[in-house]
């Protein structure tokens, strides 16, 4: 039997005070596609923004977003609770695009760099200040110019607010070469927002 | 501290308008495909592999009627 995802029985009071952890485990146990709908309709508007962030094509956004949900629906048992849904939802989508975007692309940043082997100390010289308070329109330009990986570490960073913690497990990466990445995309942020907007800084 | 990523998130998602229903199609579909074949595989998986057994040489119905005695003769 086809599971009907376009089929809302539970009313939007109850799915609003309901919890991520209470849906899925509603689901799980009832297999009732309307507790699905619940995550779906909290968390599909970010997770398409953010494939449509990296992927930089509605169409391509489309079809990421519709994977993305359809694997989180299938690895939904796998969901350990250990972070938040958002963290791990989140997660799946990042891999996700990232993914897309390797097969595309062979140059992609410091995401592709197999670079596991970093130093315990990671001094960091660029304040976040610097990064987070650059004009919107100028963030966007900088972002779209920078390879795709060292913006996705930027956006977990700075957007989605993710622990160091976090972005260990969403790159599968020690937290030393995790801090070195983020170091480096920082960097040619910097670097590409100097070159851009020279002559008006 | 001022966020622009946070800014940047909120404008992205008022410009760009998302086609919901024609995800929730798109995942509804695959996953009736994947539940096809899936059903498909519980189906056929044991006569094709029966099939592998009688065409590696061992007689199937053998292999089947080698059932454990249901009122074995404990005497």
């Amino acid at each position: 039997m086809f599971i009907n995802l376009l089929n809302p029985v539970i009313s939007g009071a109850v799915s609003k005070s309901m919890t991520d952890e209470e849906a899925i485990e509603l689901y799980l146990a009832t297999q009732n596609a309307n507790y699905f709908n619940i995550l779906y309709d909290r968390y599909s508007p970010k997770v398409f923004g953010k494939c449509f962030s990296l992927l930089k094509s509605e169409a391509k956004a489309q079809d990421a977003a519709q994977e993305i949900f359809v694997k989180v629906l299938l690895n939904l048992s796998k969901f350990s609770g250990k972070s938040k849904f958002s963290t791990w939802l989140y997660s799946i989508t990042y891999n996700f695009c990232i993914d897309m975007i390797r097969k595309n692309k062979k140059n992609i940043g410091v995401l592709v760099d197999d670079i596991n082997a970093f130093g315990d100390e990671v001094v960091d010289e660029i304040d976040d200040s610097e990064i987070m308070e650059t004009n919107v329109k100028r963030l966007k330009v900088v972002l779209n110019e920078i390879p795709a990986g060292d913006k996705a570490i930027l956006l977990m960073k700075y957007q989605d607010e993710f622990s160091i913690k976090d972005i260990c497990g969403i790159l599968n990466k020690s937290e030393s070469a995790v801090k070195m990445k983020i170091k480096r995309a920082k960097e040619k942020f910097v670097k590409t927002y100097k070159e851009l907007y020279k002559d008006v800084a | 501290m001022r966020n622009s990523f946070k800014e940047l998130e909120k404008e992205e998602m008022q410009n760009v308008s998302m086609p919901s229903d024609a995800i929730k199609k798109g995942i509804t579909s695959d996953i009736g495909i994947l539940k096809f074949v899936s059903t498909i595989v519980e189906m056929y998986f044991p006569k094709i592999a029966d099939l592998f057994v009688g065409l590696s040489g061992s007689d199937v119905n053998t292999q089947k009627s080698k059932k454990p005695n249901r009122y074995p003769d404990l005497n």
